[in-house]
C-alpha cells in the first residue's frame, strides 16, 4: 500500500493537535533510536538509523485512540515511546514502512491520590523520578527504583514488567499494579477494574503488563503506594565466596525477612578509586570475597529483628560484619551505574552490555560460576550482581564489557558474546531476560518454553491487530 | 436412591450418553471412563447452592453429564482435548469438557451440561517434586490440599493456604478460581504463591506458563491462566513458593465497639508495615456465631442459640429452635433490624477482631507486640488470647455443616466481595441492605491488603417452598451483586464467577472483557471448555 505522507500528517495534526506532531529531523533523529547497545554500537561506525516519519505527542488516551485509528486505516507500524532508555531495542526502528512514534511523556498527571487506600491514578507518560517526587512530597513512594527512574516512564516500566533495586521488598513494577487504561490497536480504550484482590476471571492487566506495546499503548495505571519510611538501616558483610553470601540471603528470605535492599557483588573495597594509591594489587582471595549490602526500613523494633536474624545467619556461613558504610555508599551511589556505559559505547572498538537473568536458589551460584568463567575465558571482562532475590531464587545482573580489533569485530564479538550467555544460562537453568524485557533483541536468545510462551502472544496480537501495526518484531512478533 | 435415578432418567435419556461412551472408548482406549448412573449424578454439579435449593426440589442432576472420565495424564487430557477439538469440527452433537476436582465450587463453575464430559482431574495427584533449598514445589493439579499440605509439613515447610475447603478441594481447583486462604494476609493468595503451571489449551497444546522461579519475558501467562475456570485450558500441574513451617504462632481477640472502627484499625495495621497471619473482623452478629463453640453442635445450633437463645435471654429445646428458625428467617428484614437494635446487648465487647502472627519466633514476636500496640492505639478492647485460639481450632469446622442447615428448612449462602479501602463501608453498607430482605445476613472482614480488604456476607434464607425459594434466592444474589459494583467493589474475592456470577462480568470488568474474549477465542478456539463460566460462551 502506498503511503499518502501528506494526507496522514493532515490527519495525526487533526489528532493530537499541529504542535503536538512533528517530522522535523531534530525528532525523529532523536526517536530513531533506544538505549540498545547493540543498536548505538551499530550507529557509531555506520550511519545513524533511519527515524520515523512522525512523532507525535498525544495529551490523553483518546487521542492516542485517534492515532491509532489512522495507523490502522494505513497499515503504518506504530511505536509508543517513554523514555527511551529500552536496553533491547524495545523503541528502536524495524522494517521498510514509514512509522509513527506515540511520545508518551505529555500524559504525565497524577488523575487521582487515594491517601486512604495508598493508591494512585496516574497517567504512564510520566518520568519515574517526577512520579517518585511528587508522591514523596505528600509521604508516600511507589517502591519502584530501577537505574532507569531519571529517564524511564511508567508505562515503560508496566510494558517491559520492569523490576527496581527494592524488588526483594515490593516486587516487580506489575505487582504494584492494581488496574490500568490502554488503547488497543483498533482504538478501543479499555480500562481493567481496580480491586485489591479479585477472583473473576484472569488478571487482564496482565495481558498489557510485559507486552511491550505489541498489543496496545498503556496510557494509565492504578498503583498501590507505600508510606514513606520512618526508619532505614543498612548492613554489610562479607564472605570468601558467593555460595555462602546466597546461603544467607535465601536463608533470611525463607525466614521471613523481608529487606528493602539485598546484593551481592564484588568487594567495594577493591574498587580502584576506593583504594590508597600504594595499596598491592588485589590477590586471587580478594577478588573471589564477595560483599552482602543490605537495607531494611519499617517499624524501628520490627527492622532490628529483622537484622538480627541476618546477622545470625550471614554470621553462621562465615560472614564477617562490614557494618552500615558499605550498603550506605552504594545506597548514596546507586543511580550512577546505569548511564556508565555510554562511553564505552562510544568508543569504537569497545563493546560492552548487560545480560540479566533469573534462576532459582540452587541454580543460581552454579550459573554465577559458569557465566563469569566463560566470559572471562575470551579475554572480556564482566562484574555479576546478585539482584532481585526473592523467596524462590534471585538475578544475576552481568555487566561485561571488551576490546575488538575494529568496530565490526566489536560487533561480532557482542553477538557471540550474548549467544555465549545464553548457551550457559540454559545450560545451567537459568532465564534469560529478567528485568528488561525482550524487545528486538532477545527473543531469538530465550529457551524453547520461553519461545513458546512468546508464540501464544504472537497468536493473541493476531486477534487484537489483525494489521499488525503496534510495535511488529517485538517480542518475536511479526 | 431410587428416586434419584428415576428422576435422572426421565429428564435424561441414557441413549445420548451411550454413544458417547463408546465413541470415547474407541477413540482413547486406555482412559478410564465411566456412565455409571451413580457417577453422572454425583458428578452433575458442584456445591453451588442454587443446585442445593434445586435438590430440596428433588432435580438431583437435570442436566447430567454424558460420562465421567479420569486422565491419568496430561498426555491423555492432550488427547480427550483432541478428540473433543475434532468433534466439534464435524457438527452433531458438541462435546464439552467441564474439568473437575473435588467439587466444592460454590458458584456453579463444574456444572455439567447436556451431553459434557466431566474431566476429574483427581488421579493427577502426585507431588512431582520437592525443592526445599529452592522454597518451591512442584505438584500435579488433582491432588488435594490438605495431602499436599500434608506432604509438605512432613519436609518441615507449609504452602500457608488454608481455605475452609482444605480437605475437600484440589490444586487445580485452587488456581482455576482464584482462592485464597486464612493465612492470606501473610501467605498470600494462590496467584501469589504459583511461579509456572503447565496447562493443555483448548488447541491441545501443551503450555508452561512461565519459569519456576518466575518473571521472564513477555506477559504472565501464569496469571492469565489462574482464575480462567477451565474456559482456556486445564491445569495440570504447577509450581508453587513454599515456606517452613512456622516455629511460631500468636493469636489474639480484639474487640471494636463498631464494624467501622474495626475496619479502620485493620487499615492501618495493614500499612503500618506489618504482616499478620491472620485479620479476621466480625460483624456484630457474626461476633456471637464466631465466639459460640461450634464444637458443640452444628452451625444451624449455634445460629439458633444466638437468636433464641441469646436473644430471647433463654435456653431452649430442639423443636422450639427449628420453630424459632423458621420464624425468624420468614421475615429476614425483621430480624435484621432486630439483630442490629440488640447487637450491643448480644456481644458486651463489640466486634470481635482475631489476629494472628506466625513465621519465625523473633518476627512473630516483635510483630504481634508492635500489631498490638497499633491496635490498642485504634481504640481496640484487649481480650486476650482466648478468642483467637477459639477461632484457631475451629477454623475449618464451618464448611462442612452447611447442609444441616438446608435440612431445616433454610438455604444459607456466601458472598465474598471486596474494595479499596475508601469504598469498603459504602461497599458493607450497600450490600448489607441489599440482602437483607431475603435473608438474614451477617459478615466479616478478612483477606487484608494495604488498599483495601475483603468482606465475607454469609445468609440464610427461608427455604420452605422449593419454587419460590429460588426465585427469592436469585433476586438476591442480584441485588447483592449490583450493590457491589455500584459500590465500586468486585464481585468476587476468592470464590470465583463460575456460572451463577456470569451475567455480571460486564458490571466486574466493563469494556475490558473484550481482553478475556481474545484469550478464549485464542486458547479455546472450538468452544470446547467449559463453557458458560465467566460470561464466556
Amino acid at each position: 500500500m502506498s503511503v499518502p505522507q501528506s494526507e496522514i500528517t493532515g490527519q495525526l495534526a487533526e489528532a493530537v493537535g499541529p504542535e503536538n506532531l512533528s517530522s522535523s529531523p531534530v525528532d525523529t533523529i532523536a526517536h530513531a533510536l533506544d538505549f540498545w547497545p547493540r543498536a548505538l554500537m551499530k550507529s557509531r561506525s555506520g550511519p545513524w538509523p533511519r527515524g520515523p516519519k512522525w512523532v507525535v505527542w498525544p495529551g490523553a488516551a483518546a487521542e492516542v485512540a485517534h492515532v491509532l485509528r489512522i495507523a490502522s486505516a494505513y497499515a503504518l507500524p506504530v511505536i509508543p515511546y517513554g523514555g527511551g532508555s529500552s536496553m533491547v531495542g524495545g523503541a528502536s526502528p524495524r522494517g521498510d514502512r514509514p512509522w509513527i512514534v506515540i511520545n508518551c511523556k505529555r500524559m504525565c498527571n497524577i488523575l487521582d491520590m487515594d491517601e486512604v487506600s495508598m493508591v494512585v491514578h496516574v497517567q504512564a507518560g510520566i518520568v519515574g523520578v517526577e512520579l517518585e517526587e511528587r508522591l514523596n512530597a505528600r509521604g508516600f513512594s511507589l517502591g519502584h527504583v530501577p537505574t532507569s527512574m531519571t529517564t524511564a516512564t511508567l508505562g515503560g516500566w508496566l510494558s517491559t514488567q520492569s523490576a527496581g533495586m527494592l524488588s526483594s521488598r515490593y516486587g516487580r513494577v506489575g505487582d504494584l499494579c492494581l488496574g490500568l487504561t490502554a488503547v488497543l490497536p483498533d482504538g478501543q480504550v479499555v480500562h481493567t477494574r481496580v480491586a485489591p484482590r479479585r477472583a473473576t476471571g484472569p488478571e487482564l492487566a496482565h495481558l498489557l503488563i510485559g507486552a511491550e506495546g505489541t498489543l496496545g499503548v498503556i496510557t494509565a495505571a492504578h498503583l498501590r503506594l507505600h508510606r514513606l519510611p520512618l526508619h532505614r538501616r543498612f548492613d554489610s558483610f562479607c564472605f570468601e565466596q558467593v555460595a555462602p553470601a546466597m546461603g544467607a540471603l535465601r536463608q533470611s528470605l525463607a525466614a521471613g525477612v523481608r529487606p528493602l535492599v539485598a546484593r551481592i557483588q564484588r568487594d567495594p573495597r577493591l574498587r580502584r578509586s576506593d583504594r590508597e594509591q600504594d595499596a598491592p594489587e588485589p590477590t586471587p582471595a580478594d577478588l573471589s570475597r564477595r560483599v552482602l549490602l543490605l537495607a531494611y526500613e519499617g517499624p524501628v523494633e520490627l527492622v532490628e529483628v529483622e537484622q538480627e536474624i541476618v546477622r545470625d545467619l550471614a554470621t553462621a556461613l562465615g560472614g564477617e560484619g562490614l557494618g552500615q558504610a558499605p550498603a550506605r555508599r552504594w545506597w548514596g551511589q546507586r543511580f550512577a551505574a546505569g548511564f556508565r556505559m555510554t562511553p564505552l559505547l562510544v568508543q569504537d572498538h569497545l563493546f560492552a552490555d548487560y545480560v540479566e537473568l533469573g534462576a532459582t536458589w540452587q541454580a543460581l551460584s552454579g550459573l554465577y560460576d559458569n557465566l563469569e568463567e566463560a566470559f572471562e575465558k575470551r579475554g572480556w571482562r564482566t562484574r555479576i550482581t546478585v539482584e532481585h532475590a526473592r523467596l524462590e531464587g534471585a538475578s544475576l545482573g552481568c555487566a561485561f564489557w571488551g576490546e575488538a580489533d575494529s568496530a565490526e569485530a566489536a560487533l561480532e564479538a557482542y553477538d557471540e558474546a550474548w549467544r555465549l550467555a545464553a548457551r550457559v544460562c540454559h545450560a545451567g537453568g537459568g532465564g534469560l531476560g529478567h528485568v528488561y524485557g525482550g524487545g528486538q533483541h532477545r527473543a531469538a536468545l530465550l529457551d524453547d518454553n520461553a519461545k513458546q510462551r512468546l508464540a501464544v502472544l504472537t497468536e493473541v496480537k493476531r486477534k487484537l491487530d489483525p494489521a499488525g501495526i503496534m510495535n511488529p518484531g517485538i517480542l518475536g512478533t511479526e | 436412591m431410587a428416586g434419584s435415578v428415576r428422576i435422572l432418567q426421565m429428564t435424561a435419556p441414557l441413549t445420548s450418553a451411550d454413544s458417547r461412551l463408546a465413541e470415547l472408548r474407541d477413540a482413547l482406549p486406555d482412559l478410564r471412563v465411566s456412565n455409571h448412573v451413580t457417577d453422572r449424578i454425583a458428578y452433575a454439579r458442584d456445591l453451588w447452592p442454587g443446585g442445593q435449593i434445586e435438590k430440596l426440589a428433588g432435580k438431583h442432576a437435570p442436566e447430567p453429564p454424558a460420562c465421567v472420565v479420569w486422565p491419568k495424564d496430561s498426555a491423555q487430557v492432550v488427547e480427550l482435548v483432541q478428540w473433543a477439538k475434532a468433534k466439534a469440527g464435524v457438527g452433531g452433537d458438541p462435546v464439552v469438557l467441564v474439568p473437575f476436582g473435588a467439587g466444592s465450587g460454590v458458584c456453579g463453575g463444574t456444572m455439567a451440561g447436556a451431553g459434557s464430559v466431566i474431566v476429574d482431574l483427581k488421579e493427577m495427584d502426585s507431588v512431582v517434586r520437592i525443592e526445599p533449598h529452592n522454597n518451591l514445589v512442584r505438584a500435579q493439579s488433582g491432588i488435594i490440599g490438605w495431602h499436599l499440605e500434608d506432604r509438605l509439613n512432613m519436609e518441615g515447610l507449609t504452602l500457608g493456604h488454608f481455605p475452609s475447603s482444605l480437605m475437600c478441594s484440589t490444586l487445580g481447583g485452587y488456581l482455576a478460581t482464584r482462592s485464597a486462604g486464612q493465612c492470606s494476609s501473610l501467605y498470600g493468595k494462590i496467584e501469589d504463591m504459583a511461579t509456572t503451571m503447565e496447562v493443555v489449551t483448548g488447541t491441545g497444546e501443551v503450555l508452561e506458563t512461565g519459569r519456576d522461579m518466575g518473571g521472564g519475558v513477555g506477559p504472565s501467562w501464569t496469571q492469565l491462566f489462574i482464575g480462567s475456570e477451565g474456559a482456556l485450558g486445564f491445569i495440570t500441574a504447577a509450581t508453587l513458593k513454599v515456606h517452613p513451617a512456622p516455629a511460631h504462632r500468636m493469636m489474639r481477640g480484639y474487640g471494636f465497639g463498631r464494624v467501622s472502627a474495626g475496619c479502620e484499625a485493620i487499615r492501618r495495621l495493614m500499612q503500618a508495615g506489618l504482616r499478620p497471619a491472620v485479620v479476621r473482623l466480625y460483624d456484630e452478629f457474626d461476633t456471637v456465631m464466631a465466639r459460640s463453640s461450634a464444637e458443640k453442635g452444628s452451625e444451624a445450633d449455634t445460629l439458633l442459640d444466638a437468636i433464641s437463645g441469646r436473644v430471647k435471654g433463654s435456653g431452649a429445646m430442639p423443636w422450639l429452635k427449628r420453630k424459632a428458625l423458621q420464624m425468624v428467617l420468614t421475615r429476614p428484614d425483621v430480624t435484621n433490624r432486630l439483630i442490629e437494635e440488640l447487637a450491643p446487648r448480644i456481644s458486651a465487647d463489640g466486634c470481635l477482631l482475631v489476629v494472628g502472627w506466625e513465621g519465625d519466633k523473633r518476627l512473630t514476636e516483635v510483630q504481634a507486640r508492635l500489631g498490638h500496640d497499633e491496635l490498642m492505639r485504634s481504640g481496640g478492647k484487649d481480650l486476650g488470647e482466648e478468642p483467637g485460639w477459639h477461632w484457631f481450632k475451629n477454623r475449618y469446622a464451618v464448611s462442612y455443616k452447611q447442609s444441616k442447615l438446608f435440612t431445616s428448612g433454610a438455604f444459607v449462602d456466601t458472598m465474598e466481595v471486596a474494595a479499596t479501602w475508601d469504598r469498603l463501608m459504602d461497599l458493607y453498607e450497600g450490600v448489607r441492605k441489599a440482602i437483607a430482605p431475603f435473608a438474614f445476613v451477617m459478615a466479616h472482614f478478612s483477606h487484608a491488603y494495604p488498599e483495601g480488604c475483603s468482606i465475607y456476607f454469609s445468609f440464610v434464607g427461608p427455604a420452605t417452598d422449593p419454587g419460590q425459594t429460588r426465585q427469592q434466592y436469585d433476586r438476591l444474589w442480584r441485588r447483592g451483586l449490583t450493590a457491589a459494583t455500584r459500590a465500586g467493589g468486585t464481585i468476587s474475592h476468592h470464590h470465583g464467577v463460575g456460572r451463577s456470577k456470569a451475567h455480571f462480568m460486564t458490571e466486574e470488568h466493563g469494556n475490558s472483557l473484550r481482553l478475556l474474549q481474545t484469550l478464549k477465542a485464542t486458547f479455546d478456539p472450538a468452544s470446547i471448555l467449559n463453557p458458560g463460566v465467566l460470561g464466556l460462551s
